[in-house]
């Protein structure tokens, strides 16, 4: 019986400490292998998670690109149904002194609601070209007095008018033949980089103002696509539908009168002469008079964005260090100019720019206490 | 009686080996792995980079076709008024509204491939007359190295059909294709960085304003 007490003794001796020491490497082992694994997971992870993310933009950029093409077309057919007649039941707007307000004036680029709803955080403009300055319809004494307005009214050097305008007519004329102090092919092939003038009355695009000699220089800052056209018939400006950015070169106005024409297309039609002397002192109406009339164009600017609209903490703050301040910032969207002919028909494009730029889309700068107009 | 024990206090040496052998197989199965995932995510960033660059350029020459414009200008030599757009199955030259460097007026753009290179674009703007020799004379950017490019042109064979074609000449149709399909393929089709890219614009803007499309010409072109 000794000899099992002495084994039972030996066992512990013998047997544990080696097991001991086996328990301590296998750990490491154990450990190393959690940690390499970790790191690849780890790795793994982030890299599925990346091309996740990357597929998450992808197909937010796709939706967002056809949401706004699908706005787009509802935009033209908003512009199509313009022409078809009302309904039976139609109810038409009216100001608080029950006066009908006319429908298409409604594309003067204000945020649109249109019949067929587009997502609410689409954001649709139209401008009637009838509120821009024709280009290619404007005659030569007109222009002269929209150079002569950039010029400094009557500060302006007469010679300087003079040379504009000269380049003006040899851009438009269909000759090669240069006028009085005027510009032709010899001077724009003189430039780097060389080109040569359009020698046609009709311009194909706003922006080839800006190659005309010397132009570039009287228009810089100026929004042109928001201030000038080059389609349609209309030699006159609609005020009802007019840009801030073509009033600001009309001969006659003013930022105070420009900003009062707006406070009161917001609330009524500007209809007949009569309401527009309530807004424009004499003096200057007589300015303003060979320029305005009340036609609308069947060419249109679409305008469409995803809104952007300042959050409220931020209208404060400016609110605060500005007196008006536009609550939608959004200077850049998808435009397109259209041409609608008919209800029947789609309209037919002339311009796409996948980059436009919005023309000021502000609210009227004044406060209703000084209005130049009874109430 | 003490065998037992003398025995358990030692591994044979068929169980080290074996053990040796599956540590062994474990770690370097375990190293392996962690080489491959770094390096493929040494390559992924610049693959990575390399592809939202891509993307990016993919995605300007997409709106910059979006916004193709019908420019028109009138050639000295005959007086005629002619729409620019010259398709190519190889090379595109055509004026839109976009201007990467956001320039006011409308941008001349070509699209074309050199063998062993890439693909270049070119860039001037169009001003109002035609373009083609400030695109000579222009300094191309390699826009998409290692990659050849082809261009397919829809146009309307019958208000039903429509049709792709691989030339389109406006100075002859007077008037731009109603899509463009430009597709991008590696010049080396095992490297695994490059792969196939394909752009489909739809263009809005076919005709001129007043200019009229010669429609004998662009369905028998």
């Amino acid at each position: 019986m000794s000899s099992v007490g002495s084994e039972v003794m030996l066992f512990p001796r013998t047997r544990l400490q080696p097991i001991h020491r086996q328990k301590g490497s296998v750990l490491i082992i154990v450990l190393w292998t959690a940690v390499l694994l970790t790191v690849l997971v780890t790795a793994m992870a982030s890299k599925v998670r990346l091309s996740a993310q990357t597929v998450v933009h992808n197909q937010d950029a796709s939706v967002a690109w056809a949401e706004l093409m699908g706005a787009v077309s509802k935009a033209e057919m908003e512009l199509m149904l313009g022409l078809m007649a009302p309904p039976i039941d139609f109810q038409p707007e009216l100001t608080e002194d029950g006066e009908v307000r006319r429908d298409e004036y409604r594309f003067n680029g204000q945020a649109l609601e249109l019949h067929y709803p587009v997502s609410e955080d689409i954001v649709v403009r139209i401008y009637n070209h009838s509120g821009k300055i024709n280009l290619n319809r404007i005659p030569r004494r007109n222009m002269q007095m929209l150079i002569e307005k950039r010029l400094g009214g009557l500060d302006a050097d007469p010679e300087e008018v003079q040379d504009l305008l000269a380049a003006w007519t040899d851009w438009t004329d269909l000759n090669d033949l240069e006028g009085l102090n005027g510009a032709e092919e010899e001077y724009y092939q003189s430039l780097t980089p060389g080109y040569s003038p359009r020698n046609n009355p009709e311009l194909d695009s706003v922006d080839e103002l800006l190659h005309v000699r010397g132009f570039a220089e009287l228009f810089e800052g100026v929004n042109l696509d928001a201030a000038f056209t080059i389609y349609g018939n209309e030699r006159q400006i609609n005020l009802n539908l007019a840009t801030r950015e073509a009033m600001r070169l009309l001969p006659g106005l003013n930022e105070e009168l420009i900003e009062n024409i707006i406070a009161f297309r917001e609330r009524e039609d500007i209809s007949n002469r009569v309401k527009i002397a309530e807004i424009i002192p004499f003096e200057n109406l007589q300015e303003l008079s060979p320029w305005i009339g009340n036609n609308t164009s069947q060419v249109y600017s679409v305008f469409v964005y995803p809104k952007n609209d300042l959050d409220e903490g931020t209208l404060e703050r400016l609110l605060e260090t500005q007196e008006f301040v536009n609550p939608d910032p959004v200077s850049q969207a998808y435009m397109e100019i259209v041409e609608v002919r008919s209800y029947n028909n789609p309209p037919r494009v002339y311009m796409i720019d996948p980059y436009g730029q919005l023309p000021d889309t502000a609210p009227a700068r004044v406060h209703p206490e000084d209005y130049l107009f009874p109430l | 009686m003490n065998s037992p024990a003398t025995r358990q206090a030692a591994f044979t040496l068929i169980e080290v080996i074996l053990a040796l052998a599956l540590t062994a197989m474990l770690l370097g199965l375990l190293s392996t792995g962690v080489f491959i995932v770094a390096e493929d995510w040494n390559r992924n960033t610049d693959v990575l980079d390399e592809t939202l660059d891509e993307a990016l350029a993919i995605l300007q020459i997409d709106r910059a076709l979006h916004g193709a414009f019908p420019h028109s200008f009138i050639n000295r030599e005959n007086l005629s008024r002619e729409i620019y757009f010259a398709g190519e199955d190889d090379s595109l030259r055509w004026v839109s509204t976009v201007s990467p460097q956001r320039n006011a007026g409308l941008t001349a753009w070509e699209l074309f491939a050199i063998n062993g290179e890439g693909v270049y674009l070119n860039l001037v703007p169009a001003f109002s007359d035609n373009p083609e020799v400030r695109l000579e004379q222009a300094e191309p950017q390699l826009i998409f190295p290692g990659y050849d490019i082809e261009f397919a042109y829809l146009f309307e064979e019958t208000e039903e059909n429509q049709e792709w074609t691989d030339e389109w000449d406006a100075v002859e149709s007077l008037s731009l294709p109603l899509a463009v399909y430009v597709r991008l393929e590696p010049f080396d089709a095992q490297d695994s960085n490059t792969q196939t890219r394909e752009i489909l614009a739809r263009v809005r803007n076919n005709t001129h304003r007043s200019i009229r499309p010669n429609l004998n010409v662009v369905g028998g072109l």
